[in-house]
């Protein structure tokens, strides 16, 4: 089989590589994406939206998908941790709950409401986003370290590890996949759903999709498609652990 | 492990009294309502506690007895019944004493007068969640529990039939946009209703063919997972072209009401997200079912078709629908969208209480949206637990 393992390897990598080189040719190369933009949609007259160029788009998606995901981490790593502990674990099966029950509310209904509290913009694309992504974290790190074999643990603590060294050393470690899947899919629905922020004002490649919608400009709709849709995919393949349908 | 029951309890009781410390702390913190002196204008914010008078008094005492009875060594049965009513109690009472705020200040201060419910109350019910999630781990006996959960959802139920919340922003603007919300809804449902039908078909067939033939597998959770990853908007912008082409080249399409824009690229999206944890529970199911099984129905003189419908099919039933209640919970909130790009539904409230900040617009189109995900969520869940006890007798 590892011949079939070097061809998924090499598969996946040229993807990545793809995708990573379409994604910074249409944010870098305003140009060049105009000429693509006026062969898709020749009947426009105006191909680029004129009120943000690309780059400026890409660099303010890009900034919300990552503030949100970084405070998620810290805050999702630390409540899974909390959720852990001889105290915790009370909570654990109210994050569970949670999680689930944060699934009915649709994240652009919840930045709308947000924008009371903090004003149109990215504050409140990137309160609501690390709030959806917060349970989720917690979820995958419980679940990570739980899936430890109880051997495992018992033989850390045989060989003299306290409760923190093991965590640190063994748990950790061992429960990596499960929290970076859960790592990966938080990044990915933060870098789609920053999309919806142009309904507060928070910039980004919604922008010119919901500029194109409201002036039926199929150009400027594209103009922010298809680089949400590369960067999307690009993610989604460079943070996959390993392939879905490798793990029985 | 030292004994589970037993410490299961005992950690409950943290729970509850974290749930009792919120509620306390959202009852005193500023936020509790807004009033406006119109629907659009920035408001006032009050502490749920000083709006109430002597009710407020009341609210801190609920959550004064749920800690109480939490630290007590009452019997579980009392405590979990008390506990988790005077948990359900809070809101509930909130939300009546709002109302009768509302119909003082609108006296006072005009027609035009708004009073919203702020991050104080949803505080009030987020506590109260935690609080009855905590004391219903008290109680055995599901009939009970499911009482003391459900509850307070008759008294909101009771209170909005009375009348005495009429003068509440979000009954106001359910008031003046009653029909137009009937209308709505019912789309919002036929958006999910159709697109999870037609994820659910797509989802077997697909699910079934990479159990049956394993080489297809990386093919199709390939091409599903690129799917799921599209973002929504996105994923609409891309099929816009192609739809306003397909409308302008082919007059059935148009005739059926086929834009870039409207319901057309809605179905689609909405039918596209749904397909995946229809097909990956399907596939799952399908591998794990037991050679065993199959051999011996086969062996019993049955053909394929018949051991597919009448064996394997039920045996994998309680996962494929774990996968159809994703599916349903996700389409839900999802047909929001349809708001957005001129295909009505729930989210036509949300987007257009966006637009001119009014929250209680919002909330109009959002809390619909959640019931009804919820709804789906639980009764789905107590399909999946019935097909499971019936399928193993105790």
């Amino acid at each position: 089989m590892p011949s079939e393992q070097t061809r998924q390897r090499v598969v996946r990598w040229a993807g990545i590589a793809v995708l990573g080189a379409a994604t910074a040719w249409m944010t870098l190369d305003a140009r060049g994406f105009e000429r693509l933009l006026k062969a898709l949609a020749p009947h426009e007259s105006s191909w680029l939206y004129p009120t943000k160029p690309l780059v400026t788009l890409m660099a303010e998606q890009v900034w919300l998908a990552t503030a949100a995901s970084l405070l998620a981490f810290v805050a999702g790593g630390l409540l899974g941790a909390l959720a852990l502990t001889r105290f915790g674990i009370a909570f654990r099966d109210l994050v569970l709950s949670a999680a689930s029950l944060a699934q009915t509310v649709p994240t652009v209904a919840l930045m709308a409401l947000l924008v009371p509290l903090t004003g149109y913009g990215p504050e409140p694309v990137i309160v609501a986003l690390t709030l959806y992504s917060v349970l989720p974290i917690a979820l995958n790190v419980i679940a990570g370290i739980e899936s430890v074999p109880p051997e495992v643990r018992d033989a850390a603590t045989g060989i003299g590890m306290g409760r923190l060294q093991r965590l640190v050393r063994v748990e950790l470690p061992l429960a990596m996949p499960v929290i970076m899947g859960g790592v990966k899919n938080v990044v990915v629905i933060n870098v789609s759903a920053a999309t919806l922020g142009a309904v507060v004002a928070a910039g980004g490649l919604g922008m010119p999709i919901l500029a194109g919608f409201h002036d039926y400009n199929d150009a400027y709709i594209l103009e922010g498609a298809l680089p949400a849709i590369a960067l999307a995919l690009l993610l989604d393949r460079a943070l996959t652990v390993r392939p879905r349908w490798d793990v029985r | 492990m030292d004994g589970p029951d037993l410490s299961l309890h005992a950690r409950a009781r943290a729970v509850a009294v974290s749930g009792a410390a919120l509620g306390i702390a959202a009852a005193l913190g500023p936020f509790g309502l807004v009033l406006r002196v119109n629907r659009i204008a920035r408001g006032e914010a009050v502490s749920l506690f000083s709006a109430f008078g002597p009710w407020g008094v009341a609210l801190v005492a609920c959550w004064a007895i749920v800690a109480v009875l939490a630290l007590s060594s009452a019997p579980l049965r009392m405590r979990g019944i008390v506990g988790s009513l005077a948990a359900g109690a809070a809101p509930v009472l909130a939300l009546w004493q709002a109302g009768s705020v509302a119909a003082r200040y609108t006296l006072q201060a005009g027609d035009l007068a708004r009073v919203s419910l702020g991050a104080g109350f949803w505080l009030t019910v987020a506590a109260s969640y935690i609080a009855i999630f905590a004391a219903t781990a008290w109680l055995k006996r599901s009939v009970v529990r499911g009482l003391v959960a459900y509850g307070p959802f008759a008294a909101v139920a009771a209170l909005l039939a009375s009348g005495a919340l009429s003068s509440l922003g979000i009954v106001r603007e359910y008031a003046n946009n009653a029909e137009a919300f009937a209308k709505q809804m019912n789309l919002h449902v036929a958006y999910v209703g159709v697109s999870v039908l037609a994820g659910l078909v797509l989802g077997l067939a697909l699910g079934l063919l990479a159990a049956r033939k394993p080489a297809t597998e990386p093919v199709v959770f390939g091409a599903l997972n690129v799917l799921q990853v599209l973002p929504t908007l996105a994923f609409i912008g891309l099929l816009y072209p192609v739809l306003t082409d397909l409308s302008r080249r082919v007059d059935l399409f148009a005739a059926v009401g086929v834009h870039g824009v409207g319901w057309a690229p809605v179905v689609i999206v909405l039918s596209a997200y749904a397909v995946y944890p229809i097909a990956r529970n399907t596939h799952a199911a399908f591998v794990s079912l037991e050679p065993a099984v199959i051999d011996a129905a086969r062996g019993i003189g049955m053909g394929p078709a018949s051991v597919l419908a009448e064996v394997e099919l039920p045996l994998a039933a309680p996962v494929i629908l774990a996968g159809l209640r994703v599916a349903l919970v996700q389409s839900t909130a999802g047909a929001i969208i349809a708001g957005l790009v001129g295909g009505g539904g729930l989210g036509t409230f949300v987007f257009l209480g966006a637009s001119e900040t009014a929250s209680d617009l919002i909330l109009l189109g959002v809390l619909p949206i959640v019931a009804l995900g919820l709804a789906f969520d639980r009764g789905l869940t107590a399909v999946e637990t019935a097909l499971t006890l019936w399928r193993e007798p105790a």
